[in-house]
């Protein structure tokens, strides 16, 4: 039986005179990948922060597990796995005694992964941590994450700034654990193309509000791309692209429209012959052109 | 041209930014401490002024060679992305390097226009020399480490190679001494300047190539120092080990973290302050400030400590670890203090090292003879390491709470200020003797700061504790928190038990505050920072133990010294000299061999001054320059420290208000009577000294034949006016083999063992109950001396069956290291000069030569001058006022007066 294992209400955070959420409700089920995308500044890392405890709610409520983590550290961040962006190890370590200290804490701690997980990703154990490299970092950073094997991992960026084979190498981690331990994941990242690999559902967050969220492939077949015909001088046309319901975004393009819409092709193609329009093409989608379509400056929606 | 001109514009720009922050941080708190220790002390006391003047100084100097990073952080190097601009190394190196030599040189010149102007400049301790010696050393000090931090990326192994240099160095400078030393000075100063030119030099071009390695990416080493660095040992590959719980994991990785800052922080000062700035002699001057100061900087520790301590909380993976916040500050203060145990450990330790290696040699032997019995109990030793760890801790939580609550911090200055203020006599000072405000001298310092901290710290505990309630409720539990602390404060002083009670909230405090630190810093709003009382437990316990084992010991010591005053006052009793004062000044009078009208000035003179505490200051003040105008032998240097005295002189009634700040403990009536000592006893030193640099030959002489003549009639004990002498002619011996015991009639008055002095003697002020035991130790100790001293009479007189036996050796011959420096220096003319006279006499030294070495009884107040030849003895007893007993005796032995104490 699904439940939900992260559930926040209206939550809202101001930083100053920046409002960092606005208003965001969220509920993550059990055992499944989501992916927490965004462009900078969009809160992303704010939110993260407070699934984690490591910020209290201004106002609007967060609780992971049932329990508020910023009351309840303890218990809530037993069960969390956590690798932020700024892998905020302590550097003076080395990989082994940093792996013995965060077995204290936790006590489901599984050694035996830890060293696997070593192993495999080649971290010397003698090595300090402030003399590896950033794959290095975070590598070992995923590994005192999911070591414990936790009901929620959480994992902030992981994968900025590294290279192909780090990428891959946690990318691969963070599946294994979502088959192995049915842990919910909650996976934020700028590259995309990973996300729409790895996560089963997709949060989009802009501007401190929540614009997207759902299965990758609903999310998809919601943001149809047609190159379109259509004649701008038409009042009828102009009215339609300014205030189109079912458009989130036009483009001019080499003289043709692109429209984004939600709508499926034959509804699409009604709507354009009732303009005096055609569709010429039918584009692609990935998750990059959602993001895109969503959160770029020439967006018409809203 | 033009170009170099403006970016080497932009250089000196940024550095002057980076640098004057620096500078003007260190320059504020050079100021602000200067006038602390100008207003808070005597203006005698120029000692720790120097000293903290020499440590800024070196403090400024190490601080220069740091600059910020890339990532804003003072790292000891370059920045990177200097390196990077099209620039010269010249213009990287050079330039900064005349800035901040320049920022140096003006911090000097500041200081000494800051110490001339709040003291006199130039004067023994700080003149001309001085300011060049700190220069010197500053300046090389700013160079090497300059040369370190700029080279230490691209020279490999810099650490051996500037460990070789240094020892080339330092067997260069032996080798030129070795070489110069005996034929001419003026070579010696040269090599010594040339050697430093080229360390200079060496240093520059270090730093030079350090940064155009940098700037060129060249890695350059040495394949010998290479090949030796191999052969050093590698650290250990890592230490597995499994952690049981959060806090033991915390505690070992905080303390492999940062426990080694203090200690490290502290043998670095220990080390500067020891060679750069501290010399022998400042030991005759006042042990117990320098002492202070080192302390003084021991206290510093738990602010670099909390640094290191912030350190660790810079980083957030800690805060995101499944452990409460306690868990993390119970880590952290378990860590912090025992790193602070380290540190008080190593004080010590270098201390006595330095006490030891450089301090000892140099010191008179009168100094290291002491006899402390009772410090040297192992249950007092045990004593003093316990309160050394209780009262070490108490101060570095205190820091903690005063850190993590910064207005608790600023609360701390008001009151102090305001209290310095109070305490320095201000308020006595208008009010007048005996006025409203007097009473508040007596009121212990830190009893104000107690009572601050216990305040603020119930407050946090009553609010942490007790829902919030509005401005009436929140008003009421101030007042009520504000009468228990007073109420507190006032019944430990009656009650010592009370203590227990700020000791636990003042100690268990810090956990809690550093525990809401956290808990803030984690966003932990919900729980409130739970009431630390697994600590309040743990210090209950300790603190109970340990008042325990301080009431156990005291009433050993207490029964100790009651058993110990009954025992002198029966051997007393049966002495021949104890008299009841009155009889013994009628019988002085009587017997005395000097006119009795100088008798009844000096008792005058000292009934007409029974502040003793204004007396002493001026006779301690006296004594120190004579002591150095004798080691000088110049009467002209002589003048030179009189001068200084002659800052007393000046003293009028118009000035007085001003000068009440310096000299905080005396009112008007204390600076006539001040005025009048000052003239009688610098005319007395002035004729002492001079008479005795002239004509030390003929006062000798004169001085034996006196003891021939003047005394020789004299068989069991004759009294003057301050002294009583007991001479023990032996018969048929030649006259300068006799023994002459000059006793103090005060003394032996003393020697009724005034029983509730010496028990109640300085324990009744609040302080006193933290150091009863040290004080009963030394009572003990003083009694014992004093039970010796009569021992010593008894045997000298017959009284004792010992008495037929010779005396033993080095047993009844001891001091207890307060000798006047003075006296000791007079006396040892003395003795030189009669063993002179003896050397002369029979032509050769006697065999068992050491013998003549003079030893010296100090019973407290009273003075033993014994030496010894292989046949008779002579022993000399003084007074404490044994300056004027020396000068009665020298002029009577040479028939002239006495010096007028007008």
């Amino acid at each position: 039986m699904m439940h939900n294992i992260v559930e926040i209400s209206k939550l809202s955070r101001n930083f100053q005179a920046t409002k960092a959420l606005d208003n965001i409700s969220l509920e993550l089920d059990t055992g499944k990948v989501y992916g927490l995308v965004g462009e900078n500044g969009a809160g992303k890392s704010t939110l993260i922060k407070h699934i984690i405890g490591a910020l209290q709610p201004q106002i609007g409520s967060v609780k992971v597990f049932g329990k508020s983590p910023a009351q309840y550290p303890v218990e809530v961040l037993s069960k969390i796995g956590y690798l932020s962006e700024e892998r905020d190890l302590p550097m003076w370590m080395r990989a082994r005694e940093f792996m013995d200290h965060t077995e204290a804490f936790f006590p489901d701690w599984d050694m035996g992964l830890a060293c696997d997980l070593m192993q495999k990703f080649h971290i010397d154990p003698k090595l300090k941590i402030k003399n590896m490299s950033r794959g290095q970092k975070a590598r070992t950073g995923l590994i005192a994450a999911v070591s414990h094997r936790p009901e929620l991992l959480v994992l902030d960026e992981p994968s900025s700034g590294l290279d192909v084979m780090a990428r891959y190498d946690i990318l691969s981690e963070v599946v294994n654990t979502a088959a192995s331990s049915r842990s919910t994941i909650l996976f934020s990242s700028h590259l995309l193309d990973e996300v729409e690999r790895v996560t089963d559902d997709i949060i989009m967050i802009h501007q401190g509000k929540i614009i997207l969220t759902g299965h990758v492939d609903a999310i998809k077949s919601r943001n149809n791309r047609y190159l379109t015909a259509l004649d701008s001088e038409n009042e009828k046309v102009e009215e339609y692209l300014k205030t189109g319901k079912n458009i989130i975004r036009a483009v001019r393009k080499d003289g043709e429209w692109l429209l984004v819409t939600p709508l499926s092709h034959d509804a699409f193609a009604a709507e354009m012959k009732a303009l005096g329009g055609t569709i010429t093409e039918k584009l692609p989608c990935s998750l990059e052109n959602v993001f895109i379509d969503h959160c770029s400056l020439e967006n018409h929606h809203e | 041209m033009n170009r170099i001109f403006e970016t080497s514009k932009a250089i000196i720009k940024e550095e002057f930014r980076l640098q004057l922050i620096a500078a003007l941080w260190t320059a504020a708190l050079f100021v602000l401490t200067m006038i602390a220790i100008r207003f808070t002390n005597n203006l005698a006391e120029l000692l720790p002024a120097v000293m903290v003047t020499g440590f800024y100084i070196f403090a400024f100097g190490f601080v220069l060679p740091w600059q910020t990073n890339n990532h804003g952080h003072l790292t000891p190097g370059y920045c990177r992305y200097n390196l990077n601009l099209p620039l010269h190394t010249w213009q990287l190196t050079v330039l900064p390097f005349i800035l901040r030599l320049s920022l140096l040189l003006g911090f000097i010149g500041l200081t000494t226009i800051a110490f001339a102007a709040l003291y006199k400049f130039p004067n023994v301790h700080y003149n001309w020399n001085t300011v060049i010696d700190y220069t010197e050393k500053s300046t090389l000090l700013y160079i090497g480490l300059q040369a370190f931090a700029w080279s230490r990326e691209s020279f490999k192994n810099v650490f051996l190679w500037l460990g070789v240099a240094c020892l080339a160095c330092a067997v260069a400078f032996q080798g030129i001494f070795k070489l110069f030393t005996v034929h001419s000075i003026t070579y010696y100063w040269l090599a010594v300047a040339l050697l430093l030119a080229l360390t200079v030099a060496l240093l520059l071009a270090l730093a030079f190539f350090g940064v155009r390695n940098l700037q060129r990416g060249v890695i350059f080493s040495l394949p010998g120092l290479d090949m030796l660095a191999r052969l050093l040992p590698k650290p250990k590959g890592y230490n597995q080990q499994s952690f049981e719980t959060p806090e033991h994991a915390l505690f070992v990785q905080t303390w492999k973290r940062t426990w080694y800052i203090m200690p490290s922080c502290l043998v670095f000062f220990l080390v500067l302050v020891s060679i750069l700035i501290f010399k022998p002699e400042y030991y005759h001057y006042n042990f117990l400030n320098l002492t202070a100061i080192f302390l003084g900087m021991c206290l510093t520790l738990p602010l670099i400590g909390i640094i290191s301590i912030q350190r660790v909380e810079r980083n957030r993976y800690f805060y995101n670890m499944p452990a409460p916040s306690y868990i993390i500050s119970r880590a952290r203060l378990k860590a912090f203090c025992l790193s602070f145990a380290v540190s008080l450990g190593i004080g010590v330790f270098g201390l006595f090292t330095i006490y030891k290696l450089f301090l000892a040699p140099n010191l008179p032997n009168v100094l290291l003879n002491s006899q402390p019995n009772y410090f040297n109990q192992p249950v007092v030793v045990i004593w003093f390491v316990a309160a050394a760890i209780v009262w070490a801790y108490a101060i570095a939580f205190t820091i903690i709470t005063a850190y993590y609550q910064r207005y608790l911090l600023f609360t701390f200055f008001v009151i102090a200020a305001g209290f310095i203020m109070l305490r320095s006599g201000l308020m006595s000072s208008l009010h007048g003797p005996g006025g409203l405000f007097r009473d508040l001298k007596s009121v212990p310092f830190w009893n104000i700061m107690l009572f601050a901290i216990m305040f603020l710290a119930l407050a946090k505990y009553s609010s942490a504790l007790t829902a919030k309630g509005g401005y009436v409720k929140k008003t009421a539990r101030i007042i009520s928190l504000f009468i228990a602390a007073a109420l507190i404060c006032f019944a430990c002083l009656f009650l010592r038990f009370m203590l227990l009670i700020p000791a636990v909230i003042i100690i268990s405090y810090p956990a809690y505050a550093l525990c809401r630190n956290i808990s803030n810093k984690r966003h932990e709003q919900a729980i409130d920072a739970p009431l630390p009382c697994r600590t309040i437990l743990i210090v209950t316990v300790l603190f109970s133990l340990f008042a325990s084992f301080s009431y156990l010991t005291e009433s050993i010591l207490k029964n100790r010294l009651t058993q110990q005053v009954k025992a002198c006052k029966e051997i007393t009793a049966s002495c021949p000299w104890r008299y009841p004062e009155q009889n013994i000044m009628r019988y002085a009078l009587k017997n005395a061999p000097f006119p009795k009208m100088l008798l009844l000035q000096i008792e005058k003179f000292k009934k007409s001054n029974p502040k003793s505490n204004t007396y002493a200051m001026i006779k301690s003040v006296l004594s120190k320059l004579c002591y150095k105008s004798n080691n000088s032998s110049s009467l002209k240097q002589l003048e030179f420290y009189l001068q200084i005295s002659a800052k007393y002189a000046s003293i009028s009634s118009s000035r007085l208000r001003r000068l009440i700040f310096g000299l905080p403990a005396l009112d008007q009536a204390d600076f006539k009577q001040l005025e009048q000592i000052k003239l009688s006893l610098r005319e007395l030193f002035r004729n002492i000294l001079v008479q005795r640099i002239n004509t030390q030959v003929r006062v000798t002489n004169e001085m034996i034949k006196s003891f021939k003549a003047g005394f020789g009639f004299i068989s069991e004990a004759a009294f003057s006016n301050n002294q009583t002498l007991l001479i023990n002619r032996k018969a048929q011996q030649p006259p300068e083999n006799i023994s002459l015991v000059p006793v103090p009639y005060s003394s032996a008055g003393y020697l009724d063992f005034r029983k509730r002095y010496i028990i109640k003697r300085r324990t009744q002020s609040f302080e006193s109950k933290f150091l009863m035991i040290p004080i009963l130790c030394s009572s003990l100790d003083y009694i014992d001396t004093r039970k010796r001293y009569i021992d010593s009479l008894l045997f000298i007189l017959h009284q004792k069956d010992e008495s037929k036996k010779s005396l033993p050796e080095g047993k009844d011959f001891f001091v207890d290291g307060s000798f006047p420096v003075s006296c000791n220096a007079i006396l040892e003319s003395i003795v030189s000069i009669a063993n002179r006279q003896y050397k002369i006499k029979n032509r050769t030294a006697p065999d068992n030569i050491n013998q003549l070495v003079p030893r010296y009884l100090n019973l407290s107040e009273t003075y033993l001058l014994g030496f010894k030849s292989h046949e008779d003895n002579i022993y000399m007893f003084f007074h404490k006022n044994t300056l004027e007993n020396i000068a009665l005796i020298e002029k009577s032995f040479r028939g002239s007066s006495l010096p007028s104490c007008k």
